[in-house]
């Protein structure tokens, strides 16, 4: 019933007519009506709006899909987690790949950069041992001369004169 | 089922199976919930191809939450509120990385856009044409509230949600939810005014029935 029937249906109800006084409360109780009823129109309008607003269409193979994927997940739980892991893996996008590969990598430089550093203390720790056994520099001077003696050509053939000196 | 407590919820008792590992079960929730979810989604994310991607992933992490999945939540409640965790995830991601620009054009034709979309109002009946544009018009309306106001006025349509329960999706308290719905339908209701006084909402209504 909108606002003209509602004015309508208690104007033919009234049983008597109104004084001025009356009259004016009725037409301003009817006012405050009116904007009563239109905002009751505007909140059930409201209402019915939205309620009525189409469904969003859907594939027809939309559940299907879902319980595919439900499905895999569910094979996946099954799996040893050792297995899992891998399956994962294989799984990743490219660029993944890439990341785990460069991780691994940069771990293989690093534990061979200590390696090296380690071996090399190790060798440097070794020479200084060893140099605290050997004879001083004094005594590597006279290597030289040591050295020059065996370029000395092989001995001469047996000189008895020199030999006989010698004796 | 054995070992279920009496007047469960349906939902809650499919739930329970589906955590004992009877995976067919899950797919009756599938069917009940899949509409209210994409009509969530797409009225978030108005891409309808991204809508159905992302509703399949709620139902996904529905299914590998089982785990989780306590009988004392209401089984609807738990769904939308994953829902609306992942699309509020895609909201982030997208505002890192916009998407493609509705004016992009087609790398094999620049004269066509990259997506393109039917309009309807072409082709449709006259008599259509004024229920499409009225409903276009609500569509528009919803989708300039803010995120909050509009998840809350959508899961509202959803009869099985009371206050109290959107006001766990959306993870504030009952009077916050309230006030929500109230500024959202507020704002709607002078957006749409015009439709709204004159009852052309009246002729839509009936169409759609």
């Amino acid at each position: 019933m909108n606002s003209a029937d509602h004015n309508e249906f208690w104007n033919a109800r009234l049983p008597q007519k109104l004084s001025p006084e009356e009259e004016a409360q009725w037409q301003l109780s009817m006012a405050e009506q009116r904007d009563a009823l239109a905002q009751f129109e505007e909140e059930m309008g409201m209402n019915r709006l939205l309620q009525h607003l189409p469904d969003v269409p859907i594939s027809s193979n939309f559940t299907s899909q879902v319980m595919q994927l439900v499905e895999r997940a569910h094979q996946r739980r099954s799996r040893p987690v050792v297995l899992r892991f891998w399956a994962d893996y294989i799984a990743f996008s490219w660029g993944r790949k890439l990341a785990f590969a460069s991780v691994l990598a940069l771990v293989g430089v690093l534990s061979y950069q200590q390696y090296q550093l380690s071996a090399r203390r190790e060798l440097a720790q070794s020479v200084l041992r060893v140099s605290n056994v050997l004879p001083g520099a004094d005594v590597m001077e006279g290597f030289s001369a040591i050295e020059g003696l065996q370029r000395v050509p092989a001995a001469q053939p047996e000189e008895p004169d020199l030999m006989d000196a010698l004796q | 089922m054995a070992g279920m407590p009496p007047g469960l919820d349906p939902d809650a008792a499919l739930m329970l199976r589906v955590k004992q590992g009877d995976v067919p079960a899950f797919e009756d929730l599938v069917e009940k919930y899949k509409q209210p979810v994409i009509n969530l989604i797409y009225r978030t994310l108005p891409d309808a191809a991204e809508a159905e991607d992302l509703a399949q992933n709620v139902f996904l992490q529905a299914y590998k939450a089982a785990d989780r999945y306590r009988v004392s939540a209401k089984f609807s409640t738990w769904l939308f509120t994953i829902a609306r965790n992942l699309c509020l995830n895609e909201i982030r991601r997208r505002s890192r990385h916009p998407a493609d620009s509705l004016d992009v054009t087609h790398p094999d034709d620049d004269d066509q856009p990259l997506r393109q979309y039917e309009d309807t109002r072409l082709t449709a009946p006259p008599d259509a044409l004024l229920q499409g544009e009225l409903v276009e018009k609500v569509e528009q309306a919803l989708a300039a509230l803010p995120e909050n106001q509009r998840t809350a006025i959508l899961l509202c349509r959803e009869e099985e949600l009371s206050y109290e329960e959107i006001a766990e999706v959306l993870g504030c308290s009952l009077s916050a939810t309230k006030s929500l719905i109230h500024r959202g339908r507020e704002t709607l209701k002078q957006k749409l005014k015009p439709y709204l006084r004159t009852g052309a909402w009246r002729t839509a209504v009936a169409k759609q029935l």
